[in-house]
């Protein structure tokens, strides 16, 4: 009894389908967003997040529509990023019903921008994305899909993300991230150390153990999930109850 | 169908709560300002977001919304707007009084981690109509920094457990509901929550 670990599949969109690809080529249509997004929850996923990866004013458009349509039908919380740059952003995304919205390079352009977000809209809806690369000496921000280094150390940007009003941090390691070899875990762990909003781990899930290292080793509040859930292999709810068995707290 | 006003604070996401309403089978209203005259048969009031942005809000319809209340129709609160219920809140200024449905006051919750985010259970303490056909450990959505932590025990029907600190997540008296949880995005749990509302808004569940 108590709060529960949350498991929360992750949907690629581009141009309003959803999309599987390595490191973004080769992409393949998955399915359609909102039926997809209504099929987790029936499975009892905790949320569920839509990442806009078409990055174009097109693709926006067609993800507010998107956003609009699935939350007719979805009773469960909805988390959307890609591409937001400004509190309207924010707001448009919201207003078309989302719950949250995940910022990524624009936070670390302008780090005001999730204060000003978090005092309009609320604490509770700004998530803030980080994609962490390893260095010599812990780990550093990328931004632009993890293509562009920062020079910001993680572990003190999530701390300024906190300060400055997040939410929750969605934290990808880019290194695990399509290996399917497991979360970095030692990441998760500094993470949690040094921050106490929840923290979403991202990247390299390829068993149901790495998902259970995630959230016990690592002590991850939640874990995105999305190549495990695609093609069927696996259901949230195997998922759940496999974790669970092991000891893990869920809600099934 | 039962026609149930949502009252805009200006904050929050206000299609996931008119979409559940609908699925619960009743016909939502989003109403920035209440018109008394009009024909509905419950009121919610919904909330995320800062108690002084709420706040606002709710001061200019308190007499409409007091109104209702004593005229008997169903009000129920969610999350902040449970807060707006009470007799003020740590967040808002002394002088932001509550609606005062139940008597105490709004608090941060004296635990590490907050938000505290997340499904958690409820246990369910008194029978209780808001919460008919639950099971006694469901689990619901919340998100949330401070809660009602001063509060009248009869006015509590359920608890939840955060941090190793027990406090009520359900409140009830009369015609009056609140919730510090969002049934909105509680799925079939929270859909029964607000099945049950409906049933009393109007019809043979007169107060």
């Amino acid at each position: 009894m108590g709060l529960t670990k949350r498991l929360i599949p992750c949907l690629d969109v581009y141009d309003g389908i959803v999309v599987k690809g390595v490191k973004f080529s080769n992409l393949k249509r998955i399915g359609d967003p909102a039926e997809l997004a209504v099929k987790y929850m029936e499975q009892s996923a905790d949320e569920i997040v839509f990442l806009d990866i078409s990055a174009t004013p097109k693709g926006r458009e067609t993800m507010l529509e998107v956003v609009e349509k699935t939350a007719e039908n979805l009773f469960i919380p909805l988390t959307v990023g890609g591409g937001v740059r400004s509190v309207e952003d924010f707001g448009r995304l919201l207003r078309a019903g989302a719950d949250k919205v995940s910022v990524n390079t624009a936070a670390v352009r302008d780090r005001s921008l999730i204060r000003r977000a978090s005092s309009i809209f609320g604490q509770q809806c700004v998530v803030v994305a980080v994609d962490a690369k390893r260095v010599e000496k812990g780990w550093e921000v990328y931004v632009k899909a993890g293509k562009e280094p920062t020079g910001l150390d993680a572990l003190e940007w999530i701390k300024t993300c906190e300060y400055e009003g997040a939410g929750e941090i969605l934290l990808t390691s880019i290194d695990a991230d399509g290996t399917k070899l497991g979360y970095d875990v030692e990441l998760l762990q500094a993470a949690r150390k040094s921050v106490n909003i929840p923290i979403i781990a991202s990247g390299g899930a390829g068993s149901l153990q790495h998902v259970y290292e995630a959230l016990t080793k690592g002590g991850a509040d939640a874990a995105l999930i999305a190549s495990l859930l695609h093609y069927d292999q696996y259901s949230v709810l195997d998922i759940k109850r496999w974790l669970m068995e092991k000891g893990v707290e869920v809600r099934l | 169908m039962k026609k149930i006003l949502i009252l805009d604070c200006g904050v929050g996401n206000l299609a996931s709560i008119s979409a559940s309403l609908k699925k619960a089978g009743a016909e939502p209203r989003i109403v920035s300002s209440i018109i008394l005259e009009e024909d509905f048969d419950g009121l919610v009031i919904p909330g995320v977001g800062s108690y002084s942005a709420a706040f606002e809000k709710v001061d200019e319809e308190r007499e409409r919304i007091m109104s209702i209340a004593e005229n008997g129709y169903p009000i129920l609160g969610i999350c902040l707007g449970l807060q707006l219920m009470f007799n003020g809140s740590e967040e808002g200024k002394p002088s932001e009084k509550g609606l005062g449905f139940f008597r105490g006051l709004v608090k941060r919750i004296p635990v590490r981690r907050l938000p505290h985010m997340g499904w958690n259970n409820i246990e369910i303490v008194r029978k209780s109509v808001i919460l008919n056909g639950l099971a006694n450990g469901a689990y619901m959505y919340f998100v949330h920094s401070y809660a009602p932590l001063d509060y009248d025990a009869e006015d509590a029907s359920a608890f939840t457990s955060y941090e190793g600190l027990k406090f009520p997540v359900v409140f009830e008296k009369g015609n009056i509901f609140g919730v510090q949880f969002h049934p909105e995005k509680s799925w079939q749990a929270g859909l029964r929550i607000l099945e049950n509302f409906l049933r009393l808004c109007g019809g043979g569940a007169s107060v």
